[in-house]
């Protein structure tokens, strides 16, 4: 009966950590679309269409990020969890503030290039870069969804850069209080990865529900899987369920 | 994670960079469909890429438009290209604009070097991560250095680096090709501007971080001029003419020593990678260099400093029988740089060795002097001996320094110093040096070898001024 309880507590910290790191891998993949929408700002794939990408993408983003703070200092600051499983909080909390800082940094500088680069004048003078296609589809990627609807009025460009300053400075807030009242030593965390972990299989762990996923080779996974949240994989440490593949 | 909140009152802000705005000005000018560049089409194997422009075409424009000649255009157009706002097609890592039909194209404005924003590490380990997937573990030379550099003393993020690349990997994988090119070339160069590969220099090199943010307000106000102002006057200042004297004297003397300023014999090991200039110039070699040799008689400062030069005049010392004022002026450095718990036995022990009356090796001291010196070390501190060894000091400097220079010890040594041959190395030479890199001599067993050197000048036995008396005493004698 014990056992069973135990057992019990086991796979409910599991399923927490586990939701932890989807939660994470979500806010990673829109930290990089969002990387890769702010690259073409200014350039001649900006178009009206960029702009809205970017504020939905960032709005997601908040949300996200809401989300795991929320979750992370919750979990880190409950005292009765083991060591092993504090160190891997630790580790998923350098993984979120590291996301945060390149979010930070990001938006800040859709900010600068954005009020540099305004679409409504009558000569737009964009940088000819070369890169002529949209981004309709790395917005996709990063809201999860099939396609991208576009709803926004044409102002979107000066009425949106409004709302990014006051979204800046609430980030730059929330990332201060984390550093305050957190107190996890970054130095003291260490990689699961060595050098040239990226080299190995590049299969895409999450899914938020909604979409198929697209399976590429993947050296050890095995078994179907219906699509949803969770999904299992016999990899190396396959003692703790759950764990993605492409942290083997 | 990095640390946000550093209130250590240290340097953490790039200087001004006022060029960069006027430059961005330009470019913005150049994109003008009326009156900027035609552009033109870059095929590659798969795809064509559009917005590419022909170095010509870029120098006519910047003529036309800035009014200059020929060749302060083309200058003009490699610091755009130097800078990053453009870059090159073909040979990509050499940044400079050519006046031909080599290509060129517009650098996106996320990729434009920012005065306030660095290009952070974390963001070139993503870099070099994505990389290395595309180019499935093979990177260059200096790549894959920063990369092992950087996974080392960035361990803790590189979970969050890993995951980032793939990320930004696959997201890539979402547009199309000639953007996917395009996209490769444009992080390309801007980190050939960021991260320069050997044996070039970057454009964005700025020296020093300052103190003040260059864009925070200036305080106004009449306070902090007052107190400006009464800090100015309390200082204690030196004419230009002396200063600037001092510096031309020391610029002249010592400008075929700089490795900066002159090539070093047989070739500077930061550019070559080739490490006999260091072996030659160890501290303790057996046969010195002929620059090394040559300062020696700049001023007796360097000769005391290179311990080459120090065992010279040690020895010409000993054969005058004079090395006791050598032997003090090492003891009162020792006092001064050494621990604090040694200090009052070492004190003392000088004491009795040379200052003593009647002492073993009793050294000249004025009167005056070894009158401080003697009230000083009822209660010895570290520069106790300060002004006894600044006399001392003098002493060999006005008298034995010039006497040293003309004797047959110097001469000897300047005789037996070599001169090596320069390097000439080829490319690919150059490439398998920097290949062969070894980590040089640790420090720790350099500072080990100073210490054996100590033990045995110490175990070899001062020669005691009672002994030289009573042997020439005895010679006398026998004489006689």
């Amino acid at each position: 009966m014990l056992e069973h309880l135990e057992r019990m507590v086991l796979l409910a910290g599991e399923r927490r950590q586990h939701e932890c790191k989807t939660m994470l891998d979500a806010l990673n993949r829109v930290t990089a679309c969002y990387r890769h929408l702010v690259i073409t700002l200014g350039s001649t794939s900006d178009s009206q269409n960029l702009r809205e990408e970017l504020r939905k993408t960032r709005k997601k983003a908040q949300e996200l990020a809401a989300a795991n703070r929320t979750k992370l200092t919750a979990l880190l600051k409950d005292k009765s969890i083991s060591k092993e499983d504090r160190s891997e909080y630790e580790r998923l909390w350098v993984l979120f503030t590291s996301s945060m800082e390149l979010l930070d940094v990001d938006m800040k500088r859709s900010l600068e290039i954005g009020q540099d680069f305004p679409l409504q004048v009558p000569t737009r003078h964009l940088i000819q870069t070369g890169m002529s296609g949209s981004t309709t589809t790395v917005a996709a990627r990063a809201m999860s969804v099939q396609n991208m609807k576009y709803e926004a009025d044409s102002n979107i460009d000066t009425a949106d850069l409004k709302e990014l300053e006051a979204e800046i400075a609430q980030v730059v807030q929330m990332m201060e209080e984390m550093e305050m009242k957190v107190q996890v030593a970054p130095w003291a965390v260490e990689a699961k990865q060595e050098a040239g972990a990226e080299l190995k299989s590049t299969v895409s762990v999450v899914r938020l529900q909604g979409d198929n996923p697209k399976h590429t080779s993947c050296c050890c996974c095995f078994g179907s899987f219906s699509g949803g949240w969770e999904w299992w994989c016999a990899c190396r440490d396959s003692s703790v369920l759950g764990r993605g593949c492409d942290r083997g | 994670m990095t640390i946000r909140t550093i209130h250590d009152h240290g340097q953490h802000y790039r200087p001004r960079m006022a060029c960069l705005k006027k430059v961005e000005a330009l470019v913005v000018e150049m994109q003008d469909p009326k009156s900027g560049l035609k552009f033109e089409e870059q095929k590659l194997v798969t795809t064509t890429v559009p917005h590419a422009i022909a170095g010509q075409d870029i120098h006519a424009w910047i003529v036309n438009r800035l009014k200059l000649d020929a060749e302060e255009a083309k200058a003009f157009g490699t610091m755009m290209v130097a800078y990053g706002y453009i870059y090159p097609l073909q040979d990509h890592k050499r940044l400079i604009l050519k006046v031909d039909a080599s290509l060129y194209r517009f650098q996106t404005p996320y990729f434009w070097p920012v005065q306030h924003w660095r290009a952070e590490d974390t963001d070139y380990a993503i870099y070099l991560a994505k990389r290395n997937i595309r180019k499935k573990g093979v990177l260059e030379l200096y790549e894959q250095e920063h990369y092992n550099n950087l996974h080392k003393w960035m361990n803790h993020k590189w979970d969050f680096i890993v995951m980032q690349a793939k990320e930004q990997y696959r997201a890539g994988k979402e547009r199309k090709k000639s953007d996917r090119v395009v996209l490769d070339c444009q992080e390309r160069a801007y980190w050939v501007v960021h991260r320069p590969p050997p044996r070039t220099a970057s454009a964005m090199d700025y020296g020093l971080d300052r103190l003040i943010d260059p864009n925070a307000e200036e305080v106004t106000g009449e306070r902090p001029v007052i107190i400006f102002n009464s800090q100015a006057i309390m200082r204690p200042k030196v004419k230009s003419t002396v200063s600037l004297g001092a510096l031309v004297k020391f610029s002249s003397t010592f400008k075929n020593h700089d490795p900066f300023l002159a090539p070093c014999l047989p070739s500077n090991p930061w550019l070559t990678d080739d490490i006999t200039y260091w072996e030659l110039n160890l501290p303790r070699v057996e046969v010195p260099t002929k620059m090394r040799v040559e300062r020696w008689t700049f001023n007796f400062m360097e000769l005391l400093n290179d311990p080459c030069g120090r065992a010279d005049f040690r020895l010409f010392l000993k054969k005058e029988f004079s090395g006791e004022n050598l032997a003090f002026w090492e003891a009162c450095e020792d006092l001064k740089w050494g621990s604090a718990e040694a200090m009052k036995e070492k004190a003392e022990h000088i004491y009795k060795m040379f200052l003593a009356p009647g002492a073993p090796r009793w050294v000249n001291i004025d009167g005056k002097t070894m009158d401080i010196t003697v009230k000083g070390l009822v209660h010895p501190h570290r520069y106790v001996l300060d002004a006894a060894q600044t006399h001392i000091f003098m002493l060999m400097k006005k008298d034995t320094f010039g006497r040293y220079m003309k004797s047959p010890v110097f001469k000897d040594a300047q005789k037996k110093a070599l001169s090596p041959q320069p390097h000439t190395f080829t490319d690919a030479q150059l490439e398998q040096n920097a290949r062969n890199r070894k980590p040089g001599i640790h420090p720790i067993i350099l500072h080990q070898q100073e210490e054996e050197e100590k033990a045995k000048l110490a175990a070899s036995g001062p020669v005691d001024i009672k002994q030289i008396m009573s042997k020439l005493d005895r010679r006398t004698d026998l004489k006689k």
